[in-house]
């Protein structure tokens, strides 16, 4: 009984830090690199639960309808850096706003385009139980494919070059040029990937919602919230921390009250976090090995 | 009057004149006179327009003016509006109870802007985390309310009501007259109501108060180090708006006599962003004025063109964020100002009316032996001189490196410290440790026999602790007359009083000419002085100076020299980082050496010079 409760307590725990964690996986990276918030993000999922839902019953196998939700939010992320983000590399608030525009048109031009719903996707049916409980083996496999994408992206920024030339940006972008980093280019390549990343969210969700052109909103508030906890300073540390942080509190008390108050509680948590911590998790941890360098002690402006 | 018309005019100068001035007082004629040709719907429709005034004024207040961003201003009219619902609902619709509602309303908004002022701005956070935040708890606050319907979600005798929202809710009353929707009373509350605000927030905004809203915008940290309670203000400014957008939410509900969660959803979030973006965060007048029109086009698109009004709205906001990030609005303004100022030029309105030579005490330019009595508070320099800065013990260790170790110092009053070491030493630290913008892992810092070290760093300011930064930190946009303007007041000293010192400090080092002009004008050795100017604007005790001469040629560090030794003749007591030993050797009574956190040695110059050990930490052979 209590092993079963605790599996309960678990899966719900693993369900609630997938969804954190693939609604903030792209903006995080997209934050880290280039030091904006997109807010366009949640139209990027949008775009891939769409994508998903086209190609699906167009005949498209399932595992090949992901991978063209990835490459179309991609090439729409690319887009979007090439020619809107790209001039405000001096107006990170205004980079914002102008996101923002975009998510109005992309939103309502869906709606405008392609009516106020798109045909659902099944939810494969692997369901299983254990004790009194049974579980969705589809929302396990998102918590399974959520930590599959955080280990993926720490090869990419440890162990590929062009992972680490992004590191290198992030931490001194004009040293990075003065060694050769084409600077411009890794923006825009880290841009593609967060936004596919979004995508890739999208469509994992797909089985799992109704799709409206305003399903975006339902991952955004989260997603902010876990960025903000997390801090941009290593997306990597920054959403995996945060998630679980965030879903170890929102855990017990969905259980207990409520959907409300669980987001509720994660709102208040990342108030409180940010009141010890201004710049996120991993901004704390960088600052408490490296404040020592007088290179790196940057102070707020 | 005067005072009040000089508190009215505007920063820019496209709406300072007199005809814009009798524009406006036609448009109020206008507005008074107009119900009596109008139809009802045609005021509620006006209604409907201006009730928007006051959530992207404070918007343009909190945005334009302090340069905090919030998405979530809808929060706040939401929270308003159904806290009225709710209070009017369970206790009736008597006069009494809707004034109740109306201020249980202002309460609940300014109490949830206050809670997480506090926690966005004491804890200082990045400014990309205001928006962000504010916008989850508008999506948060629409998500709850949305799945409110049924019996079991009510506030005593008030339902909820899920995406239906609550019905039926009573306008405000005062006495016999109801202000219900397309009424003649709405119409003027709710109009004159927003053109009152107008003025109060330009009121608000042109006071010194606005000044200082400014000056944290542009630099926060050298607003903080002029004595101001920054993190305080910032809430407060944040609370102003809160309670601007709850006004418009109440408006919204006696207006309509409904409120439901879509008047919190994202759709709605961007209007206030998106009147303030097309009208320029920075013009009040002009975010009012695309307040007006751009409600007026939008309803005008919501009958004739259905769902392509928020399309348009989205595309508005992209094409004015990429090419007239300053707003339409203003920069068409400018663009008039411009054609009018080639043909009649205007005389320049300058805050301080008076040029300074007619100002009484004030020495003439280039005349600084005139005045040795220089007025920093602090007595002339006594034969037994007290000690005025003792820190005792201190340590601070950043991660595993010890940046300051257990290091003591006394710094006696009138004494001119120079503080030497290599790279790394620990001096800049021990600046930040003195001023508060670090605290101190152990020890003590005593200054003039009071405990300091747990005061947040405008307190510091406040006791006579003032400091100039390394790089050259001043208002680049703002005049020399208000970049000193913003300095922190004593208690019971008026503006005028000070006029006369903040100017001296001007005339001694040669800058008083460009009084008027901008900052950002001065060249790069007039922009360090400018900034030791704001430091003695605060009337400190002690004045620490990091690297004065940074950049300077020979002669003006030479002239830098000079400057601070005829301060600390004055009975102020300097502490200075400094690499230049030139500098230092003019200067120096007293140096002391820092090495790896520690004080290595202490004594005069030439003793120091002397010191072998002193030359290996220099030249690295330890």
């Amino acid at each position: 009984m209590i092993i079963d409760l605790a599996g309960n307590l678990f899966y719900q725990f693993a369900d609630n830090m997938a969804f954190l964690l693939l609604s903030a996986l792209g903006l995080i990276i997209i934050l880290g690199v280039l030091d904006i918030i997109n807010l366009a993000h949640g139209e990027l999922i949008m775009i891939g639960a769409y994508v998903t839902s086209m190609s699906y019953y167009a005949g498209v196998p399932l595992w090949l309808c992901f991978l063209l939700s990835i490459a179309t939010a991609g090439l729409f992320g690319l887009f979007l850096e090439r020619f809107v983000v790209r001039r405000f590399s001096q107006n990170r608030i205004g980079a914002m706003v102008a996101t923002w525009g975009i998510s109005l048109i992309v939103t309502q031009g869906t709606l405008i385009v392609l009516g106020p719903w798109m045909r659902p996707i099944p939810l494969p049916s692997w369901q299983f139980s254990i004790g009194i409980y049974s579980y969705s083996g589809y929302r396990l496999l998102l918590f399974v494919i959520a930590l599959f994408l955080v280990f993926g992206l720490w090869l990419y920024f440890y162990k590929i070059r062009a992972g680490i030339f992004t590191r290198a940006t992030m931490q001194d972008g004009e040293m990075a040029e003065a060694i050769g980093i084409n600077t411009v280019h890794i923006g825009t390549l880290a841009f593609a990937i967060g936004a596919g990343l979004a995508g890739l969210t999208g469509s994992l969700y797909a089985p799992t919602m109704s799709l409206v052109p305003l399903m975006g909103t339902t991952f955004i508030a989260m997603a902010f919230i876990v960025v903000v906890v997390g801090g941009g300073e290593n997306p990597i540390v920054g959403a995996l921390a945060s998630s679980a942080i965030l879903a170890a509190i929102a855990t017990p008390l969905t259980a207990l009250f409520g959907t409300f108050v669980g987001r509720v509680g994660i709102l208040i948590a990342a108030l409180l976090i940010i009141r010890v911590m201004p710049k996120g998790i991993s901004g704390f941890i960088r600052d408490f090995r490296s404040r020592h360098s007088h290179a790196t002690q940057r102070l707020q402006l | 009057m005067s005072f009040f018309l000089l508190l009215l005019k505007h920063r820019g100068k496209w709406d300072v004149s007199k005809t814009m001035w009798l524009v406006f007082v036609l448009i109020l004629t206008a507005i008074l006179i107009y119900p009596a040709f109008a139809s009802c719907f045609i005021l509620s429709n006006i209604v409907f327009f201006f009730l928007f005034v006051p959530i992207t004024l404070g918007l343009c207040l909190l945005w334009g003016y302090c340069g905090i961003l919030s998405f979530g201003q809808v929060a706040f009219f939401g929270i308003a509006g159904y806290v009225y619902a709710i209070v009017t609902i369970n206790f009736g619709n008597a006069s009494l109870v809707t004034v109740l509602g109306l201020l249980s309303g202002l309460v609940a908004t300014g109490l949830v802007a206050a809670l997480f002022g506090y926690f966005f701005f004491y804890s200082q956070v990045s400014n990309w985390i205001v928006p962000i935040l504010t916008l989850a708890l508008t999506l948060i606050l629409e998500l709850f309310l949305g799945q409110t319907a049924g019996y079991e979600w009510r506030v005593g005798r008030a339902l909820l009501g899920g995406f239906n929202g609550i019905n039926d809710i009573v306008s405000l009353k005062l006495g016999s007259i109801e202000f219900s929707s397309g009424t003649k009373s709405l119409y003027y509350l709710v109009v004159f109501g927003s053109i009152l605000l107008f003025l109060l927030i330009r009121m608000l905004g042109n006071s010194r108060w606005g000044d200082i809203i400014i000056a944290i915008r542009e630099d926060i940290e050298r607003t903080r180090m002029l004595g101001h309670n920054v993190n305080l203000i910032q809430v407060v400014v944040f609370v102003i708006s809160a309670l601007l957008a709850g006004l418009s939410g109440m408006m919204y509900v006696w207006w309509g006599n409904f409120i439901d969660p879509s008047s919190m959803g994202l759709i709605s979030a961007v209007m206030p962003v998106l009147y303030t973006v097309v009208g320029g965060k920075e013009s009040l007048l002009a975010v009012m004025i695309s307040t007006i029109t751009l409600g007026y086009i939008g309803d005008f698109l919501a009958v004739y063109g259905g769902q392509y009004a928020f399309l348009v709205n989205g595309v508005i906001l992209l094409t004015v964020m990429m090419f007239y990030p300053r707003g339409i609005l203003l920069t068409i303004g400018e663009q008039f100002t411009r054609f009018f100022a080639r043909r009649t030029p205007t005389t320049r309105i300058h805050r301080i009316s008076a040029p300074l030579e007619t100002q009484p005490g004030i020495p003439a330019p280039s005349d600084v032996s005139a005045r040795e009595d220089i007025p920093v508070s602090g007595a002339a320099i006594k034969e037994v001189r007290p000690v005025m800065l003792e820190v005792i013990n201190v340590s601070k260790t950043f991660g595993g490196i010890k940046a300051v170790m257990d290091l003591s110092l006394a710094v006696q009053e009138g004494e001119l410290r120079c503080l030497i070491g290599p790279n790394g030493a620990g001096k800049s630290t021990l600046f930040n440790l003195i001023t508060g913008r670090y605290s101190s892992d152990a020890g003590s810092i005593v200054f003039q026999g009071n405990e300091i070290s747990h005061l947040p760093p405008y307190q510091r300011v406040r006791r006579g602790i003032s400091m100039k930064f390394q790089t050259t930190r001043i208002y680049e946009t703002l005049t020399l007359a208000q970049n000193l303007d913003i300095a922190y007041r004593h208690n019971g000293s008026s503006g005028e009083e000070n006029l006369d010192d903040r100017y001296w400090a001007l005339s001694m080092f040669g800058i008083e000419a460009s009084v008027d002009e901008l900052a950002g004008s001065l060249m790069h050795a007039q922009k360090q002085w400018l900034e030791i100017c704001l430091a003695l604007a605060t009337r400190p005790r002690l004045l620490l100076l990091d690297e004065p001469s940074v950049g300077m040629t020979p002669e003006e560090t030479w002239q830098t020299a000079e400057l601070v030794k005829k301060l600390t003749k004055s009975g102020l007591t300097i502490l200075v980082v400094e690499h230049d030993m030139e500098f230092i050797r003019h200067v120096a009574d007293l140096v002391t050496v820092l090495h790896q956190g520690r004080v290595f040695a202490e004594g005069s110059l030439s003793w120091i010079e002397a010191n072998e050990e002193v030359r290996k930490i220099y030249l690295g052979e330890q």
